[in-house]
């Protein structure tokens, strides 16, 4: 996969969101809050970003932070301080993050469950979706030869979620990445909605995708929760002015600081600047990434992979994680088809060495005991 | 006695006897003998051959005499007289006449302004008067040097008129060419004055004739410049200012008192055709956009030598390193800074906004601009106004912007509807008859 463009980028950022995932991963504890954590991460891929490339010109760092749901919620939870989002004992807890060199995005979410007692398996409806979404994900990674079509991921992806009496969530989708951009046009949805209309697609040689399954164990419909949008993406195409002076000078923060990918609201420490994100986001300036849930009593998964396809196959950037100990009651079949595809092999991309991190970000908030 | 007197032959008019009529008959064809019969004719005594030849050697050392006096030529300018000899010329000079004109004269320029002083004295010593006698020494061979010249231009002109073919009129200009004087650096153009050196005469030019340089920073070659107009004069004899537009003239001295008198030391740089005429001598490479400082010591050298004073502070500007700046109309000051005129101002207080040329920014405006075009949007974005399908995006990309493009299509219809029915006066839409009958 050498003859690919910006290899190197992309191998550099996947080691930098892995190592910053289990870094978060190790720290997802009960009483830990969220906020700390999403922090947390962010920090540590902003450090390795600095420490491999301290040319100040060279974009590079954050492709989107860290964000981090727990049970019902699906997405895009990067909290201010004054969220009040806690970790307790038996959470679904869903971590995404992306990391970008010189525009090359790896990004990767993993599904944790947060287990006390770590001996004892946990065999709910959790375990059949946490086991539904790391199948149905690898499966789907498996799918991206040269030549195949986009609808097979969706196809496998729905008949897994059957096999686990799950269903994928709507409005997720696998998207491909593109330089500087997180997610392109080519979108494979999680779950086919007829009345939507899709248009199918063939995977080709040097394509870069990210695998993002999304597995309910409801029927998978989502709402917005209401909270307060916490990430939002400046919309290049936007040309306006805005009137406020606050809003002004978020603007041109913005610019400065996140030109093109998606941000924290908590990064911009100004409570005053934050007075004009309103008329931003009115305006069109800033895209908001509203907060989707599912319906309360059910959980969520969620697993998301790079994958480079090339002509031997997919190459995943993104190496598979350490599973929480979980067991569904569910078997996936032999004669399936997402049997046999589990049955291949695929080839991971050999990532670079990180060194030690000189400044090592620390949790901030010492965890609360509960019982 | 008798006989001898009867076989005499005599003349009556000179009272001579002659012994054959051979003698007498060689004797009416002489010179002495029609001199007497003029003298007989106004009842004069006859003269003697003796006498007669006493005569004829007097005349002719008159006539020799007069035949020196003849180059005399002399002119007082004051009161506007030629005189063709010596003595006429100084019984004017002493006459009451010319000593009033003086007088006068003297009394004006006294109070005008000293150069023009200095140029009547220049004429004055202009005429050979005599008693700088060394002066006339020196001149005489040249001037009859030039009074032959003058003679062959003369023929040359008359030959030209009668010419019949062209070969003939071009040997016959080419043989003036040759022939014509020449102006050395150091004389004047439009009078003799020989100055001591170049710069002496063009300060002479300047002062006595207003000679002007036209663009005179950017000439390049001001002695070409001037040996040129001076062949334009001596062999074209062309008036510097009509340049060959008014009539023709025939010799050097007829220009020049062309020239002075109708006030033309000027050099015609008006049209087209005079400027490219003079081109040659003139560098403008440094006006030409791009090299801006080039070739500038140059043009102010050459303005130094007599420039008005306007011009003198631009020079001093660029001295002081002031550029001007002739594409924007601005001028350049030594910190950098640009001054421009307070007409544009206007233009000056516009601010543009600086395009954003990060390679993130840009390659993401070419790969999303798309996206917002109705023709490239996929069906999902087509129906942005249903609140359930904008959050079918990835990362609920699209939501919170479904008010704002409808409403701007709107009205962009209605303004594009209203302007068509002004235009096609089309607004009503519900028809009556106009007229009831």
């Amino acid at each position: 996969m050498d003859h690919i463009e910006g290899t190197q980028q992309h191998c550099a950022a996947a080691a930098i969101v892995q190592a910053a995932l289990r870094a978060v991963l190790a720290k997802v504890t009960p009483g830990t809050t969220v906020e700390s954590l999403c922090q947390f991460g962010d920090d540590i891929v902003e450090g390795y970003a600095q420490q491999l490339y301290p040319d100040p010109k060279l974009e590079k760092g954050v492709a989107f932070p860290t964000s981090i749901a727990l049970n019902c919620q699906v997405q895009n939870i990067s909290p201010t301080e004054d969220a009040s989002l806690v970790i307790s004992a038996g959470d679904v807890v869903k971590v995404e993050l992306a990391a970008q060199v010189e525009g090359y995005v790896a990004s990767q979410a993993h599904t944790m469950v947060v287990n006390l007692s770590p001996d004892q398996p946990i065999s709910d409806r959790r375990a059949d979706v946490v086991c539904a979404a790391k199948i149905a994900n690898e499966a789907a990674i498996r799918t991206l030869h040269p030549g195949a079509k986009a609808s097979q991921v969706t196809a496998i992806t729905q008949e897994v979620a059957k096999i686990f009496h799950c269903s994928p969530v709507e409005a997720t989708y696998s998207h491909s990445v593109k330089r500087f951009v997180l997610s392109g046009q080519k979108l494979i949805p999680n779950h086919f909605n007829p009345s939507e209309g899709f248009r199918d697609f063939e995977f080709q040689v040097g394509d870069v995708y990210t695998i993002n399954t999304v597995m309910s164990s409801g029927p998978g419909k989502i709402k917005d929760s209401g909270d307060k949008v916490c990430i939002f993406q400046r919309d290049v195409n936007c040309k306006y002015h805005p009137k406020l002076s606050s809003a002004k000078q978020l603007g041109a923060k913005i610019n400065k600081q996140f030109p093109v990918f998606p941000f924290a609201i908590k990064n911009i420490a100004d409570l005053r600047l934050r007075l004009g994100l309103s008329e931003l986001v009115n305006h069109g300036l800033l895209i908001p990434f509203p907060i989707l849930t599912e319906k309360k009593d059910h959980f969520v998964a969620q697993f998301q992979a790079t994958v480079v396809v090339t002509l031997d196959g997919p190459v995943c950037l993104t190496p598979a994680i350490d599973m929480s100990f979980v067991h569904s009651t569910h078997n996936i079949p032999s004669d399936a088809s997402a049997a046999k595809l589990m049955n291949k092999c695929v080839d991971i991309a050999k990532l670079p060495e990180l060194p030690v991190l000189t400044n090592q970000p620390v949790l901030k908030g010492a965890s609360m005991d509960v019982i | 006695m008798a006989s001898d007197s009867a076989n005499l032959y005599t003349c009556l008019a000179c009272q001579v006897a002659f012994h054959s009529a051979e003698l007498q008959r060689t004797h009416y064809r002489s010179d002495w003998h029609r001199y007497n019969l003029k003298r007989k004719m106004a009842e004069l005594p006859p003269v003697t051959a003796d006498n007669f030849a006493q005569r004829v050697l007097a005349q002719q050392a008159k006539q020799t005499e007069e035949a020196t006096k003849g180059g005399f030529s002399a002119r007082c300018n004051l009161c506007q007289k030629a005189y063709s000899s010596q003595n006429a010329y100084n019984s004017h000079l002493s006459s009451k006449k010319h000593k009033d004109a003086q007088a006068k004269a003297t009394a004006k320029s006294s109070d005008s302004v000293s150069e023009e002083v200095a140029g009547a004295d220049q004429k004055v010593h202009d005429f050979p008067l005599g008693d700088n006698d060394q002066a006339m020494a020196t001149d005489e061979p040249n001037n009859t040097a030039r009074a032959q010249a003058v003679a062959q231009e003369r023929e040359i002109n008359r030959a030209l008129d009668n010419a019949q073919t062209e070969e003939e009129v071009y040997e016959l200009l080419e043989k003036k060419m040759q022939m014509a004087r020449r102006l050395s650096l150091e004389e004047c153009l439009f009078c003799d004055t020989h100055s001591a050196t170049f710069e002496d005469n063009m300060a002479h030019m300047a002062q006595a004739h207003s000679l002007f340089i036209p663009d005179v920073e950017y000439v390049a070659d001001l002695r070409g410049l001037i040996t040129y107009l001076g062949e334009k004069i001596t062999v074209a004899n062309v008036c510097l200012y009509c340049n060959g537009r008014g009539r023709t003239m025939r010799s050097l001295d007829a220009v020049r008192n062309h020239m002075l008198d109708k006030g033309h030391c000027m050099i015609a740089y008006d049209n087209e055709d005079d400027i490219l005429e003079l081109s040659d001598y003139y560098d403008f490479s440094t006006t030409y956009p791009g090299d801006k400082m080039e070739g500038e010591p140059h043009a102010t050298a050459a303005m130094n030598t007599e420039e008005p004073e306007t011009r003198l502070t631009l020079a001093e500007a660029r001295a002081e390193g002031i550029v001007f700046d002739a594409d924007a109309a601005e001028l350049v000051l030594p910190s950098g800074q640009r001054l421009g005129h307070r007409d544009l101002k206007r233009y000056y207080k516009q601010r543009f906004r600086v395009e954003d040329t990060r390679e993130s920014v840009v390659i993401n405006r070419l790969l999303t601009q798309y996206a917002e075009d109705g023709a490239f949007a996929s069906a999902a974005h087509k129906q942005a106004n249903d609140r359930a399908l904008i959050m079918n995006q990835p990362r609920g990309r699209w939501a919170l912007r479904q008010q704002h493009p409808s409403i701007m299509v709107k009205r962009r219809q209605l303004e594009y509807d209203a302007k068509v029915g002004a235009k096609a006066n089309k607004l009503q839409k519900y028809f009556r008859h106009q007229i009831l009958f």
